[in-house]
């Protein structure tokens, strides 16, 4: 029963969480350290054998997420896409910190703005955004900068 | 080669790039804020870098160490095995085989099928080894997914899988 009064009213569930949280991370951790070195010989495996084994897991994965098929689809459009990226020296973090990041940051905007009264200009009027903001440009031209500089010496 | 393919994916960036940059138009004015101004960045970005793919001067001066270190030089350097033509085409195909199998069959059978096509005949493992590894993750995946889980796999569209 989720709501406001959910403590209150259904301690009981709030305390099965709990426990279930630190009974499931304690389990989790000892398999983790007792099947450590059984584990670490997969890395020994031969690539033939990890690929199928892997990418047979990430598309159920996929699939399994949201029961979408097309999921399947998108997941080996990404992952192709993702080969390609790396192979033209684009770095594929980035894209998957914009993945997770993108929606939050979306959703902080909107909440600012909404906080704001509609105001656009929030993200500069307060001292800690304005410095975050100048610092990013700052980061942003630090290489060039870095560049000139080893240059000239 | 390599440069066209690097012209190649640059321009397949800007203009996915680009065909969301104009589909966000047809956005509301409050929706369409971070679409339009991230996509306007990785635009102009992907512009940057299509140059710097055609004319290699002025890549350079953009090759900058970003982190301070020689991370992206890993990157660039990076040169997997199936590099080659021939391994990569057949790696894709296979790839695309076991989507298409998925979607026509279902998980059930496209696993073990596609699973021992790869290891016997791309990895070249015995018969055995490659009856091994079939079994072994079509039974965990079953085993966990059906069976554990509760969780019905997709059948495919040929056996009642409904979209």
């Amino acid at each position: 029963v989720p709501g406001p009064l959910l403590i209150k009213e259904n301690l009981d569930i709030v305390w099965a969480i709990i426990w279930g949280l630190v009974f499931s991370n304690l389990l989790a951790s000892t398999i983790g350290l007792l099947a450590a070195k059984l584990l670490v010989r997969v890395s020994f495996l031969e690539v033939s054998i990890i690929i199928p084994v892997i990418a047979a897991i990430s598309l159920t994965g996929a699939f399994a997420n949201r029961g979408n098929i097309i999921d399947v689809l998108m997941a080996v459009i990404f992952g192709l896409f993702g080969y390609f990226m790396r192979r033209n020296g684009f770095p594929v973090i980035t894209l998957v910190i914009g993945f997770v990041l993108g929606k939050l940051a979306e959703v902080s905007f909107f909440q600012s703005i909404m906080v704001s009264r509609g105001d656009y200009f929030v993200f500069f009027k307060r001292p800690l955004p304005l410095t975050l903001f100048l610092l990013l440009i700052g980061l942003l031209f630090l290489p060039f900068i870095r560049k000139k500089r080893r240059e000239s010496l | 080669v390599r440069k066209k393919e690097g012209i190649g994916f640059a321009l397949f960036l800007v203009c996915i790039v680009g065909l969301l940059l104009i589909n966000s138009f047809s956005y509301n004015f409050k929706t369409r804020l971070i679409p339009m101004s991230v996509g306007g960045v990785s635009f102009i970005l992907g512009l940057f870098i299509l140059l710097g793919e055609v004319f290699p001067r002025f890549r350079q001066f953009f090759e900058v160490d970003l982190f301070g270190r020689d991370g992206m030089a890993s990157q660039e350097a990076y040169q997997p095995r199936w590099s080659e033509k021939k391994g990569l085409l057949i790696a894709v195909s296979w790839l695309i085989l076991f989507a298409l199998l998925i979607f026509m069959v279902g998980f059930s059978l496209a696993i073990p099928v596609c699973v021992f096509i790869f290891v016997k005949f791309f990895g070249k493992q015995s018969w055995l080894l490659s009856f091994m590894v079939m079994a072994m993750v079509w039974i965990f995946i079953y085993g966990l997914f059906q069976v554990l889980m509760d969780y019905k796999l997709f059948e495919g569209v040929l056996f009642g899988g409904i979209l």
